[in-house]
């Protein structure tokens, strides 16, 4: 029993290895069309979370949609070069907390799933996005 | 005694944290981050602790949970009912009440055995989702046999009179645990990893040291899982158990689970649980070679 689930297992992540390349996540996602999406409904998201949204009462929209636009683009493979601060700086002073970083995790999924991005795009954006938390979170 | 103060101190610190300033109860860690609980009391899946403390609570805040399980295997039944609360993200303490059925042990006077569990665990460093290493926690499980002196047994306690050379024992114990997001099939993957050094038998159940092995082992446990999507983790456990007790023969414990998080609030396990044979002369019925394996079903609700 404990062997079948085992070699199971083992087919399954070998099969997992090979099911596509590193770097259609872009296309995953919806292309620019379905960053944007992502972009626009994540905002509308963290200005009503009464968690985070104080975070952002300073920052212009324009200039954050554009930028968030930018690096999801980029981080998933899109080929846009992100032309922003580094997340060091723009996030300094900020006093962000692991709370908060949680909490903005949260929004980004709810927006995700509200525009039918596949669990596996999810969580392989998730992945490239995550390691930014050493330089947000104070 | 000691411990019952010991317990006294717990949920005095819980009364007065709650009341701190500048310290809320709070849920801010992601969604199934908070595990579920062992049958010991400390969070962890099943059988296997994980470095995970228990709760939802970030660096900013504390929080628990309360938790009651049930294993049924083909002659025994095993019922847990556990606390457990993290301060910080950086100490969690638990308590646990373990009874298993011993109609098997066919003892005068005693229908089951009791253990109380009294767990602490620390996170040394690393974040289970945001750091390269994995989270490594250290932890004390405090265990004592709670059937004493039974008239029958001539003042002897039932995990003596099983052959165990003591009635309460602490495991000590290094557990790594970490998620990988986007692993293979696009899915977030949980890997797990303890190192105990123990005396139990049968985790306790069954007091500690034996004519084979009075002293440490040191035992490896592991636990896999895979999380479909936020909401379901599938995976499997192994406990590896140290051979005390001549009387007494033990396996190694196994399972495969299924975990439900529907929210914060609350998560539901369910597994297949195999604890190999536990063959001994007390117990003539459950002395065929057959393993004892069974359904394990957990629910955990968080503050």
């Amino acid at each position: 029993m404990k062997q079948i689930v085992l070699v199971a297992l083992f087919a399954v992540m070998m099969s997992g290895c090979q099911t596509r390349p590193q770097d259609d996540l872009f296309e995953s996602l919806g292309g620019m069309t379905g960053i944007e999406n992502i972009v626009d409904d994540f905002l509308v998201r963290l200005g009503s979370d009464p968690r985070i949204s104080n975070h952002f009462v300073d920052a212009d929209p324009q200039r954050l949609r554009e930028k968030l636009v930018e690096q999801f683009c980029a981080e998933s493979g899109g080929g846009c070069e992100y032309t922003g601060d580094s997340m060091k700086d723009s996030h300094a002073g900020m006093g962000i907390t692991r709370t908060d970083f949680n909490a903005l995790v949260e929004d980004l999924v709810a927006a995700m799933e509200a525009q039918n991005v596949s669990v596996s795009a999810q969580n392989r954006l998730l992945k490239k996005l995550a390691p930014m938390n050493r330089d947000i979170v104070e | 005694m000691i411990f019952r103060i010991l317990s006294l101190l717990v949920i005095a610190a819980f009364s007065s944290q709650c009341f701190a300033e500048g310290l809320a109860t709070g849920k801010g860690r992601i969604l199934a981050t908070g595990a579920v609980t062992t049958i010991d009391g400390t969070a962890g899946g099943g059988i296997v602790p994980m470095a995970i403390l228990a709760g939802y609570g970030t660096a900013e805040q504390h929080g628990g949970v309360v938790s009651g399980s049930r294993l049924n295997t083909e002659d025994f039944a095993l019922n847990s009912f556990s606390a457990a609360w993290s301060w910080h993200n950086r100490v969690e303490v638990s308590v646990a009440r373990q009874s298993l059925d011993a109609g098997i042990f066919n003892i005068p006077e005693v229908e089951e055995l009791r253990t109380n569990n009294y767990g602490i665990k620390a996170r040394l460093f690393g974040d289970v989702l945001y750091t390269k290493m994995p989270q490594v926690s250290v932890g004390v499980m405090y265990r004592e046999s709670i059937n004493r002196n039974i008239s029958a047994l001539s003042g002897a306690t039932v995990p003596e009179a099983l052959g165990a050379k003591s009635n309460y024992g602490a495991d000590f114990y290094l557990a790594a645990t970490k998620v990988f997001l986007g692993g293979p099939l696009g899915r977030n993957w949980l890997v797990n990893g303890v190192v105990r050094s123990t005396r139990a038998n049968q985790g306790g159940l069954v007091g500690f040291g034996g004519d084979l092995e009075s002293g440490r082992s040191t035992v490896a446990e592991a636990s896999v899982g895979v999380f479909l999507n936020k909401h379901w983790l599938i995976g499997g456990e192994y406990r590896q158990q140290p051979e005390n007790l001549t009387f007494l023969h033990q396996d190694d414990w196994r399972d495969v689970f299924v975990a439900w998080f529907p929210n914060k609030q609350w998560s539901v396990t369910a597994a297949w649980v195999d604890l190999g044979q536990i063959s001994t002369d007390a117990v003539p019925y459950a002395n065929d070679d057959r393993d004892q394996t069974g359904v394990y079903m957990s629910l955990t609700g968080a503050f």
